[in-house]
């Protein structure tokens, strides 16, 4: 894919503090016009990855390249074009919802003021309260509304919804967020609510300790990824699971694995390494697909 | 976008800026009740007096204005830091020069207002006196305010830079109160050490220490703040 057709180009992205790598060497490139969902546990560097795309820290070694422009060199040109939902607003406390909206509309040449006040009135934020005595859900909007009335080419959302109730965080995907990503800008969100993912990702990354496992469209990921139930002989174990096993459990005669890339193959393999009397193949979830992913980097095949 | 960051600025420091207004107005009333106990009030003309009001009041003033440049600099920039704000303004557009220029402009503006503010009031006062001798002893504390303005520069440099590199707002606000007080302990060990400057020369040496002092901490701070990545 060319450079230029590229909303997010991460390349060789480590981070480090100190002795700790909390990203580890990550390449992540996003098209323009498509919606990535960053799935991982806490700690997974999905933050930390978000932040120096948006230039708030300084990568250890790689590149960062946002809307065809190199990061963290033309940060503030970017930005104008970048809305970005941190994980926890930070705007000034003694500012009331109104002075805050004032404030970031200076900042911004494309800022619109029909969706600004549209989505005031959608999330019902009181203007004349002074951040300080908004709520976490509050500040969540707050901070969704700076980031969408500019009318972004790029939106970055860390874990934007972590702070609404079940109902406000459903009003709020199918209100806004699934809007937004059938427009034509591209939409990368960092969460660990799968059910998010599942409903607005075009496609997923799963980030564990720093890296990236898995990058690829939603839909090939739960096509490809398969659970494979074998049951052994009587008092026998597995010899080697197949190839692309990333994950696997023996309890008994029952052997669960999950595979991906999932051929039939995998299973001609499985029945002829092994010996195992009868297999199962099953679909899987996202959530399973998550999970097992991560389990699996836990416990290597 | 520049007069948004401005006021945001002034909001942010409104407490060191209230008590910059306390500063500069307050020795007037003290210098008032202290010269008005004194015999020399009751004699001077009303001219006079007045002219030894004012000129003592703004020298006054001016020392204790240095106390609002040590808490301007020291929170200018840590105290977005301290609440973490920064992290807010660092996702907006504002270029690293635009917000380093706003904040240089609320503090060089605050310094512009004291030193006019008490300048101005000074030579009312000289033009005020009507003898010679009042005037004179006016126009020497004119003159010796180089030396008041060397320590603030002193103070505006130290708490500048530690107000960029770090993330609270008290340490930077006590270095810039004790920067000047840390050229003249270098300057006495120096002189102690190797009888250098000359007794004579130490008053200038001093004037010159605190100047070169708060520049190069002032350029370092700015040179901090400009390439630091993280808010």
């Amino acid at each position: 894919m060319n450079k230029e057709d590229l909303a997010i180009d991460l390349r060789g992205l480590t981070k480090r503090f100190g002795k700790t790598t909390a990203v580890d060497r990550i390449t992540l490139a996003v098209p323009r016009g498509t919606t990535l969902g960053l799935l991982g546990p806490n700690g997974a560097g999905k933050s930390t990855t978000l932040r120096m795309l948006m230039g708030m820290a300084r990568p250890t070694a790689g590149t960062v390249r946002v809307l065809g422009m190199e990061m963290p060199g033309l940060a503030p040109r970017i930005k104008q074009r970048v809305g970005y939902v941190p994980d926890t607003c930070h705007a000034y406390r003694w500012m009331s919802v109104e002075e805050v909206i004032r404030f970031s509309r200076a900042m911004y040449a494309s800022w619109n003021d029909d969706r600004s006040a549209e989505l005031l009135d959608m999330f019902q934020l009181p203007s004349k309260r002074r951040v300080r005595g908004l709520s976490k859900g509050m500040l969540a909007k707050l901070s969704l509304l700076i980031a969408l009335a500019p009318e972004p080419d790029l939106l970055v959302l860390d874990e934007p919804l972590s702070g609404l109730d079940p109902i406000a965080r459903d009003d709020f995907i199918e209100g806004v967020l699934r809007g937004i990503c059938a427009e034509a800008r591209t939409v990368l969100f960092s969460s660990h609510q799968l059910d998010e993912v599942n409903r607005l990702a075009d496609s997923v990354a799963i980030m564990n300790a720093g890296r990236v496992l898995v990058h690829r469209p939603m839909e090939e990921l739960l096509r490809d990824a398969r659970r494979v139930r074998a049951v052994l002989r009587d008092g026998r174990l597995p010899d080697a699971p197949p190839a692309n096993t990333i994950w696997q459990r023996v309890n008994r005669r029952e052997w669960l694995l999950t595979i991906h890339p999932f051929s039939e193959d995998s299973v001609e393999m499985l029945r002829c390494d092994n010996p195992v009397e009868h297999v199962e193949v099953s679909d899987l979830s996202l959530d399973e697909v998550f999970k097992d992913f991560i389990r699996g980097e836990a416990v290597p095949c | 976008m520049l007069t948004a960051l401005v006021r945001k600025d002034l909001r942010l420091c409104r407490l060191p800026l209230i008590a910059g207004l306390l500063l500069l107005l307050v020795p007037f009333g003290i210098s008032a009740l202290i010269i008005s106990g004194m015999p020399q009030w009751q004699e001077a003309s009303r001219a006079s007096a007045w002219a030894m009001l004012l000129g003592t009041g703004s020298y006054f003033s001016v020392m204790c204005s240095q106390a609002t440049v040590a808490m301007l600099s020291g929170n200018l920039i840590a105290a977005e830091r301290a609440d973490r704000s920064a992290e807010f303004l660092a996702y907006l557009p504002p270029s690293r020069w635009q917000i380093m220029g706003s904040k240089l402009a609320v503090l060089f503006g605050c310094v512009l207002a004291i030193w006019a503010v008490n300048l101005g009031v000074g030579l009312w006062a000289t033009w005020l006196a009507g003898d010679a001798e009042t005037a004179r002893a006016i126009t020497t504390g004119l003159a010796s305010r180089g030396r008041l303005a060397a320590i603030g520069i002193a103070s505006l440099g130290g708490g500048w830079w530690a107000s960029a590199r770090l993330e609270t707002t008290g340490p930077p606000v006590a270095l810039a109160f004790a920067s000047p007080l840390l050229v003249l302990a270098v300057l006495q060990l120096a002189q102690y050490m190797w009888g250098w400057p000359a007794p004579a020369d130490f008053g200038l040496m001093y004037t010159a220490g605190c100047v070169l002092f708060g520049g190069a901490a002032f350029l370092a701070g700015c040179i901090h703040f400009l390439r630091r990545i993280e808010p």
